[in-house]
C-alpha cells in the first residue's frame, strides 16, 4: 500500500466510513456550531490522528445533500479576502443528529459483534 | 508558529488559476476558492521554505485526479435543485395566494369569453388570417416582448451562473404540458351543459401559463438577486 494507512486513502475508498459521512458531518457541527468545508476535514484528520480524511469528492456532495435535506443551513461571509460558506444544523437537523449518531453506534456495535463472533469461532 | 494568511494579490491569483482549469462561472470559483485556499495557506504554514507557486501545486494535486470537478458538479446539482424547489414554491404560492386568485380568475374568464367569440363569428381556424388569429399573434409578440424587456442584459446573462441555471430549468414546462394536452381538445364540438370543454380547456391552459409565468418571474428574480450577491463577494474578495 505504500506505506500509506488504508483508511486515509480518503472517505469514498472506505465503504464504511462513507455510509456514515454524513452522520459524522452533523456530529461535527453539534459539537463545533458552526463550521466551513475545509475546517471539517480538517477536524477530522485531527480528532483521528490522522488516520481518516475526507475527500472534497464526498464531502461537497454530502453538505449539499444534507441542505437540501433540510438538515443543514448556510451563511456565506466575507473572509480573508474570500467568500467562506458556514454551515450550521437547522432544528430538524438537530433533532436528526441524534437519531443518526444513536443508529450509528447500534450499527457499529453490530459490526462489532460480529467481527468479535467470528474471531471467536475461527 | 504563525499561520500563513494568503494576501490580496495571492488570492487573485488563485482566482486565475482556477479559471485556468475551466471553471469560469464566478459563483463556483468562489465554492472552490475558500477550500483551495485554506489548504494552500496550511501548506505554506507546515512548510514555511515551501513558495507559494509550490503550494498551489501541492494543493491541487491533493484534490486527486478530478481536481476541483467534483466540488463544482455537486455545487451545479444542489443549485439546479434549489431553484426548482423555489419555482416549485412560488408556484403553490401563486396558486393559493389571494392577491393573485383574483387576476388567474379573470385570465380564465378572458380566454374562455375569447374563444366562445371566436365560435361564433367562425374563427376557429387560427392558421387562416383573421380577427381571431391577428389578435392571438399580436397577444403572443407582447408577451415576447415584455418578457425580452424584462430579462436582464446580455452581459449580465453570460456572467450569471444562477439565472442560467435558473432559466434553462423552468422554460420548458409549458410547452410540453400544452403538447401533451389541451392542443387535442381543441378541436373537440361536443358540449357539456352550457359549457364548452374546448373553451374550458384552454382557459385552464392559459391560466396554467398565467401562473409559470409568475413564478418563473419570482425564481429568476431571485436567481438575480443571488447573481448580485456572488458579484458583490466576487469583487471585494
Amino acid at each position: 500500500m505504500l506505506g500509506i494507512h488504508p483508511i486515509y486513502l480518503g472517505m469514498e475508498q472506505n465503504p464504511v466510513i462513507k455510509g456514515s459521512l454524513s452522520a459524522i458531518i452533523l456530529k461535527l457541527l453539534e459539537n463545533n456550531g458552526r463550521m466551513y468545508g475545509y475546517e471539517m476535514t480538517k477536524a477530522v484528520r485531527e480528532i483521528t490522528s490522522n488516520k481518516m480524511s475526507i475527500t472534497e469528492a464526498a464531502l461537497y456532495p454530502a453538505l449539499h445533500k444534507l441542505v437540501e435535506e433540510g438538515m443543514l443551513e448556510t451563511i456565506s461571509e466575507s473572509v480573508d479576502g474570500r467568500m467562506r460558506k458556514y454551515y450550521t444544523l437547522t432544528k430538524k437537523g438537530k433533532k436528526d443528529t441524534i437519531v443518526k449518531i444513536d443508529a450509528l453506534k447500534d450499527a457499529l456495535e453490530s459490526v462489532q459483534l460480529l467481527l468479535n463472533s467470528k474471531l471467536n469461532h475461527g | 508558529m504563525d499561520k500563513v494568511k494568503l494576501n490580496e494579490e495571492q488570492i487573485n491569483h488563485l482566482k486565475e488559476f482556477i479559471k485556468t482549469k475551466g471553471f469560469h462561472d464566478h459563483a463556483v470559483i468562489l465554492e472552490i476558492l475558500d477550500h483551495f485556499a485554506c489548504k494552500i495557506e496550511d501548506i505554506m504554514t507546515n512548510e514555511p521554505k515551501m513558495s507559494f507557486y509550490d503550494a498551489i501545486t501541492k494543493a491541487r494535486l491533493s484534490f486527486g485526479v478530478m481536481g476541483f470537478q467534483p466540488i463544482s458538479s455537486a455545487f451545479e446539482k444542489q443549485s439546479r435543485k434549489k431553484y426548482r424547489n423555489v419555482y416549485f414554491s412560488n408556484f403553490i404560492k401563486t396558486v393559493s395566494s389571494i392577491k393573485y386568485i383574483p387576476l388567474l380568475l379573470l385570465v380564465g374568464y378572458a380566454i374562455y369569453t375569447f374563444w366562445i367569440f371566436c365560435e361564433k363569428n367562425n374563427y376557429k381556424h387560427f392558421i387562416e388570417i383573421n380577427d381571431c388569429s391577428l389578435f392571438i399573434a399580436l397577444f403572443l409578440l407582447t408577451a415576447f416582448a415584455v418578457k425580452l424587456m424584462m430579462s436582464p442584459g446580455r452581459t449580465f446573462r453570460q456572467k450569471s451562473y444562477f439565472f442560467k441555471l435558473a432559466s434553462s430549468m423552468v422554460s420548458f414546462l409549458p410547452f410540453f404540458i400544452y403538447i401533451a394536452g389541451p392542443n387535442r381538445l381543441l378541436f373537440s364540438d361536443t358540449h357539456v351543459h352550457s359549457l364548452r370543454p374546448a373553451a374550458v380547456t384552454l382557459a385552464v391552459f392559459f391560466v396554467y401559463i398565467a401562473i409559470h409565468i409568475i413564478a418563473e418571474y419570482k425564481t429568476l428574480k431571485k436567481a438575480i438577486e443571488d447573481d448580485k450577491e456572488i458579484e458583490r463577494f466576487y469583487k471585494t474578495a
